[in-house]
């Protein structure tokens, strides 16, 4: 009988052919080999760790940095797996600064650490300009920065101003930097939900601990901030037409409404009624809201995929 | 494989969220306010359950056309809600009967109700209200002794070893395609395999009758692929292979379920309970590595190994497939 591997299943379309089976042994058997097999080599280095000298234990973290750079400048590779291997450089930057807080014993505060990773890996987060890497950049740095914020009542208006310095660095700075992209979507969404959220908990606390803030024009500040991030985010899903930001602004107007009814209405029977009421017909306007909103942006976008076809089958 | 063409597949994730949001708050608003008149008047817990569920049931039956789901939805999904909540502080005294008539009622429900999203989240419900009903009846609900108990592990395995093979039947959807489940087989296969692996944590490690079991199984479909696929010489190596990579999750239950399940899962191409059981997978694997009783040097040498064993496995498949 003729040995044989039959690549041309006869599956139907619904079900793993032997194609896909092959594609997924490899990396099955692949993810799964060297996965222990770094396990096994982190381990071996964990038990001997003690008995190392200092300059073996940094010179593994730079050795590691170089082959990685080594790696990065002179194999030719696609431009995603560059990428990738860039954000493992800048990793590896953060181990040699851990073993060098270790074995000289610094004592430096955390925060040092974070901006000393971050500061450190600046140009490569630059160069790479890959976004899941300045989502790491930007968690680096917060973990720096906000912890040198005063902590008082200014507190939440500096963090809104830091969140918003940010997200409008990533929407204009592209037009001006050279090597900097548009950023796609998810991640500017994603900026506006965290600062549009910082605004709501912003607004919240207020309604819940008006005593402790309503102390002069901080609580006016906080509010202001927080009204400026919500138009700056409206004013973003519009111009975007983007569905989940859209939705996010209703998620947040339900939650403070729902603040201001548990805050204003009583527990009683008439309370709870008239809570039922105002929550119900909040509910059913910010659905019906993103459902028309939705079909609408829906239709839009197949219109103008519609005209384009028809512009690219004319030329 | 899913034909949800009908229903929820057009709504968005947000306006799903913000009914989610909004109807949790309206179901709680709704409890509250029974509850602060009725008290501990039993029975009028269990009239408002049947009412509610009867009512959500209706609505849910009521508009099938596209444009009033929003509608229909917003109204059957916090009464279903309240329902099953109200059915379960009427019958919190006898647990287990109430989890019984609460996973009845999810199946009618399921039967009845003609929403996609409420039908999906009955059949959810009903799965993992299953294995509640043996905690309860085992009385280990809210004790937090379960680990220790050898009943609780015998049926986690029972319930473990139907699920996955409901799991597996939904290979052949056509047995499926014209009963009521046709159109919810992916959500059926998530359910399960969420489930099961939850289950996992109630299985002992040393439960080798378990691990055994599911390499097996394992083994099993490893065998019915070779035979589809390979031919001759190569075939025998093949057997060999799936035959020593299942042996090796014999040794521990954590290791070989993921395994079975990862199969069944790529066979169907279902990526969700695919990244579920890989999921479980690392971390029984990892749990494995962790119980193991020697030195970590020791430990370092056995994972280079095996991880030199795998990359030889995948250099092998390589080589013999160019």
């Amino acid at each position: 009988m003729e040995d044989s591997i039959t690549l041309s299943g006869s599956d139907n379309l619904k079900t793993a052919d032997a194609k896909a089976w092959l594609r997924f042994l490899q990396v099955f058997t692949l993810t799964l080999g060297s996965g222990l097999m770094l396990a096994g080599i982190i381990f071996f280095f964990a038990y001997n760790w003690e008995l190392m000298h200092r300059f073996v234990k940094l010179g593994i973290a730079v050795a590691l940095i170089l082959a990685v750079f080594a790696v990065a400048i002179k194999v030719k590779m696609s431009d995603f797996t560059h990428k990738i291997t860039l954000s493992v450089l800048c990793g590896l930057v953060g181990v040699f600064w851990a073993i060098f807080g270790q074995v000289y014993q610094t004592t430096a505060d955390s925060y040092v650490f974070f901006l000393t990773w971050a500061l450190c890996i600046l140009a490569w987060v630059y160069i790479a300009d890959f976004y899941p890497l300045w989502a790491i950049f930007i968690a680096l740095v917060s973990m720096g920065v906000i912890p040198l914020f005063p902590d008082n009542s200014w507190f939440l208006t500096l963090l809104m101003l830091y969140g918003a310095v940010w997200t409008a660095f990533f929407i204009f700075a592209p037009k001006y930097l050279l090597n900097l992209s548009a950023p796609p979507s998810w991640f500017i969404s994603n900026m506006f939900v965290i600062e549009f959220g910082m605004a709501v908990f912003v607004v919240c606390l207020v309604i819940f601990r008006e005593t402790d803030m309503l102390n002069g024009g901080i609580t006016a500040l906080n509010l202001l901030m927080a009204l400026v991030v919500t138009v700056a985010t409206i004013w973003y899903s519009l111009r975007q037409k983007n569905i989940w930001l859209y939705s996010m602004l209703f998620v947040g107007a339900l939650i403070v409404l729902e603040c201001v009814f548990i805050k204003c209405l009583t527990h009683e029977f008439g309370g709870l009624l008239l809570h039922l009421i105002l929550s119900t017909a909040t509910t059913i306007g910010a659905a019906f809201a993103i459902a028309v909103q939705y079909q609408k942006w829906k239709k839009e976008k197949s219109e103008t995929s519609t005209n384009q076809s028809v512009i690219d089958n004319g030329k | 494989m899913e034909n949800n063409s009908h229903k929820s597949k057009h709504l968005p994730w947000p306006l799903l969220i913000v009914m989610g949001l909004g109807g949790v708050i309206i179901a709680a608003l709704l409890v509250g306010m029974v509850a602060i008149n009725v008290r501990d008047n039993k029975i009028v817990y269990v009239v408002f359950s049947v009412i509610a569920i009867i009512l959500a049931i209706a609505v849910s039956r009521s508009d099938e056309s596209e444009d009033k789901e929003v509608k229909s939805l917003l109204a059957s999904y916090p009464l279903f809600i309240i329902g099953f909540t109200f059915g379960y502080i009427a019958g919190i005294d006898f647990l287990t009967q109430t989890l019984v008539l609460q996973f009845v009622v999810a199946l009618l429900s399921f039967a009845l109700s003609k929403i996609h999203l409420c039908r999906q989240m009955q059949l959810c419900y009903a799965s993992v209200v299953l294995p509640l009903i043996f905690f309860s009846y085992f009385d280990h609900l809210f004790s937090g002794r379960a680990m220790k108990d050898g009943n609780i592990e015998m049926s986690c395995f029972a319930i473990i070893v139907a699920y996955m093979g409901i799991f597996a039947a939904t290979i052949k959807d056509n047995w499926f395609a014209s009963t009521a489940i046709g159109d919810y087989l992916k959500t059926i296969r998530f359910a399960t395999a969420a489930v099961s692996v939850a289950l996992l944590w109630f299985i002992h490690r040393d439960n080798t009758a378990f691990a055994i079991f599911f390499a097996i199984i394992s083994f099993v479909i490893a065998c019915i692929l070779l035979r589809k696929y390979v031919t001759g010489k190569r075939l025998i190596e093949g057997y060999v292979l799936a035959l020593l990579c299942c042996a090796s999750t014999a040794a521990y239950p954590a290791m070989a379920l993921p395994i079975t399940g990862m199969l069944l899962s790529f066979w169907l191409l279902d990526y969700v309970c695919l990244v579920i059981f890989s999921a479980a997978f690392i971390c029984g694997i990892s749990f494995f590595y962790y119980d193991l009783q020697m030195l970590l040097i020791n430990k370092s040498y056995l994972l280079m190994a095996s991880g030199a064993l795998f990359l030889l496995a995948f250099y092998y498949i390589k080589r013999v497939t160019k």
